[in-house]
């Protein structure tokens, strides 16, 4: 096992040079850089020419990426265009947001979609079941975003239930219990948001692989052995069925940073996807360009972890 | 059944082709009978029906300004009003619902035969034309097709309806090449190709002739899951403000960026909710239709 992770985690770093390449190249491909906007007739010329300078930029493009890249294995992302600041003092900034939107998503997601899918796959092809069959494929159709503005239009400003932006009351000063609850309540339209597609896919999913696994034959010899329609379930269809979320669950985790740049957007959530949006807006390449490494880096490892959990999960499947 | 006949064996073809048909026919009438893929399909044709025929529904030029006429409320005249600079919501309602359609038919058709190919290609040949592709793939997967999008979307100066296109079908195709992929790899070692080889059949005529028309199920149910999702994506992109330019051309999704500006969000609703119900209404009957041929072809289900 431990010899099947080092291969894993090595055979990530080629993977992650030619994207880095990749990327960079596109940045490269861009006429001008991001000084061309600024230069007019008010802005000296020599100032335009002394930033080039200091960000590197008038290297040639091959020697910008090996210093890019040197920097990067240091954890020295660079400095934004934009603002100025050190890269990673902005991502660290955000990735806090970005975690707790993804893990109360997760929750939400988790709650319903596997109830909901249990209780359909129970009764398949009843009333109850095409109803949320149906509301799965709502869900599936809805662009996110679209969904987070009907619900800030709803939920927000018409109901003003749930605060429209923002992740906790500014000037509040709420400290310990009171800061929870005051993040649970900023967090909560654009978890469930966010949550819709998920239950939706995972309801949908948690389904068919339970209906599928109520046919298999062990599940008949349970029965034929005696066994209570409880112990059937709990024993032998559901820990079948609900196997393969172990993996679903080591993707998700993959993706926590990749973040949701249009809920994010949609709802000023101070996240990294919502610094991916406005960094691509500037075209503030240092943060982009970290910004896309870090997403690819946890999504690589993210896989690597699915895999690894549904090794033990299941003794059927062996790495070595 | 009747006994061989040396007849049978000598024009095995007319045969063949009245079986081949007749699978087609089966996934018609299993289709035909799924009423949710029923529903979808006409929802669909009267969305794509009321989008071609835009000029004659329309009474306003969706792209002519009217100054006398900004933000006005919907009435008789302006069904859904008017936008910020006075251009007919309704009129770009339905136009709008072109280029979204187009955007996802011809970006869809493009994934499938970009990833087609490269997957119909990988499978077959395999070695090293394989694991060239296949790591190709795996590099693109890693990260989310929406954020792809965008990186490429900021290079271009401008993005036009066509270099959006490109973008979705340049960034979208890894799936479909990885599925067409394994069923080319499945159907490689089946014995018909086997002896079409044998007979001395080139590898085109194989691909062309006995290879494409199986996956073709397949490939058919990926474009049209597909097609959902790239308007979806459209729409993504241009609420951010990266898509389509609205003074080029109305789009649902370069609609719904009107809801970025908080006093369209609250106060004028029949600007930016049409155009996204009219995004949910299509993705959905495309869905349905999708999942309806996924049954008819009887292809098993993955996760989505």
């Amino acid at each position: 096992m431990g010899k099947y992770i080092l291969r894993r985690l090595l055979g990530m770093i080629p993977v992650l040079f030619i994207i880095s390449v990749l990327l960079f190249s596109l940045v490269q491909a861009v006429p001008g850089d991001a000084f061309t906007q600024q230069l007019n007739p008010h802005v000296d010329h020599k100032y335009i020419e002394e930033m080039r300078e200091k960000f590197g930029l008038d290297k040639s493009p091959i020697e910008q990426y090996f210093i890019w890249l040197k920097n990067f294995m240091q954890g020295e992302f660079g400095i934004s265009f934009k603002n100025k600041l050190p890269v990673s003092e902005l991502i660290s900034d955000r990735v806090g947001n970005t975690v707790f939107l993804a893990v109360i998503t997760l929750i939400i997601t988790y709650l319903l979609a596997i109830p909901i899918g249990i209780y359909s796959a129970n009764r398949p092809y009843t009333l109850m079941d095409n109803t949320i069959t149906t509301f799965s494929f709502i869900g599936l159709s809805l662009p996110t975003f679209f969904g987070a503005l009907l619900a800030i239009y709803i939920f927000s400003f018409n109901l003003e239930w749930f605060p429209s932006s923002g992740t906790m009351t500014a000037g509040a000063g709420y400290t310990g219990f009171r800061l929870l609850l005051d993040k649970l309540h900023h967090v909560i339209l654009p978890a469930t948001t966010l949550a819709v597609l998920s239950v939706a896919s995972y309801t949908r999913y948690i389904r068919s692989s339970v209906l599928e696994a109520k046919r298999q034959d062990y599940v008949r010899t349970a029965y034929a052995k005696g066994l209570p329609r409880k112990v059937v379930m709990r024993k032998h269809v559901l820990r079948n069925a609900l196997m393969p979320l172990i993996t679903f669950f080591g993707l998700d985790l993959g993706s926590l940073f990749a973040g949701a740049v249009l809920t994010e957007t949609v709802f000023t959530w101070p996240g990294l996807g919502r610094l991916i949006f406005e960094s691509t807006v500037n075209r503030d390449y240092p943060v982009m360009m970290a910004c896309y490494m870090i997403i690819a880096i946890s999504i690589l490892l993210g896989n690597l972890i699915a895999d690894i959990l549904y090794s033990k999960a299941d003794p059927r499947v062996r790495y070595d | 059944m009747p006994a061989i006949s040396p007849d049978t064996v000598v024009s095995p073809l007319p045969n063949a082709r009245k079986k081949h048909q007749s699978v087609w026919q089966l996934a018609v009438r299993r289709f035909m009978k799924n009423k949710l893929a029923v529903v979808g399909l006409i929802t669909l044709f009267l969305i794509v029906l009321i989008s071609v025929a835009a000029p004659f529904i329309a009474t306003y030029d969706p792209n002519k300004p009217d100054i006398y006429n900004i933000d006005g409320e919907p009435d008789d005249q302006h069904l859904l009003g008017t936008d910020d600079v006075g251009r007919d919501v309704f009129a770009r309602l339905l136009y709008g619902g072109r280029i979204s359609l187009l955007v996802g038919l011809v970006s869809s058709i493009m994934i499938v035969l970009i990833g087609g190919f490269l997957g119909a290609i990988a499978g077959y040949y395999g070695k090293w034309i394989d694991s060239l592709i296949m790591r190709m793939v795996d590099i693109l997967l890693v990260l989310p097709t929406l954020l792809l999008m965008l990186f490429v979307v900021t290079i271009m100066q401008k993005t036009t309806i066509w270099s959006l296109i490109a973008v979705f079908g340049l960034t979208s195709w890894p799936v479909t090449a990885r599925l067409v992929r394994g069923e080319v790899l499945s159907i490689r070692e089946r014995e018909y190709v086997l002896s079409a080889k044998a007979i001395g059949c080139s590898d085109l005529r194989i691909i062309m002739k006995h290879v494409l028309p199986n996956v073709l199920p397949t490939i058919i149910v990926n474009a049209t899951l597909l097609m959902a999702t790239m308007i979806l994506a459209e729409s993504g992109l241009s609420y951010l403000g990266f898509g389509v330019a609205p003074e080029i051309t109305p789009t649902w999704g370069n609609m719904l960026h009107a809801a970025s500006n908080v006093t369209v969000l609250t106060d004028q609703p029949w600007l930016w909710i049409p155009p996204g119900l009219m995004v949910v209404l299509t993705v959905l009957s495309i869905n349905f239709i999708g999942d309806g041929l996924r049954d008819a072809f009887d292809i098993k289900s993955t996760r989505r």
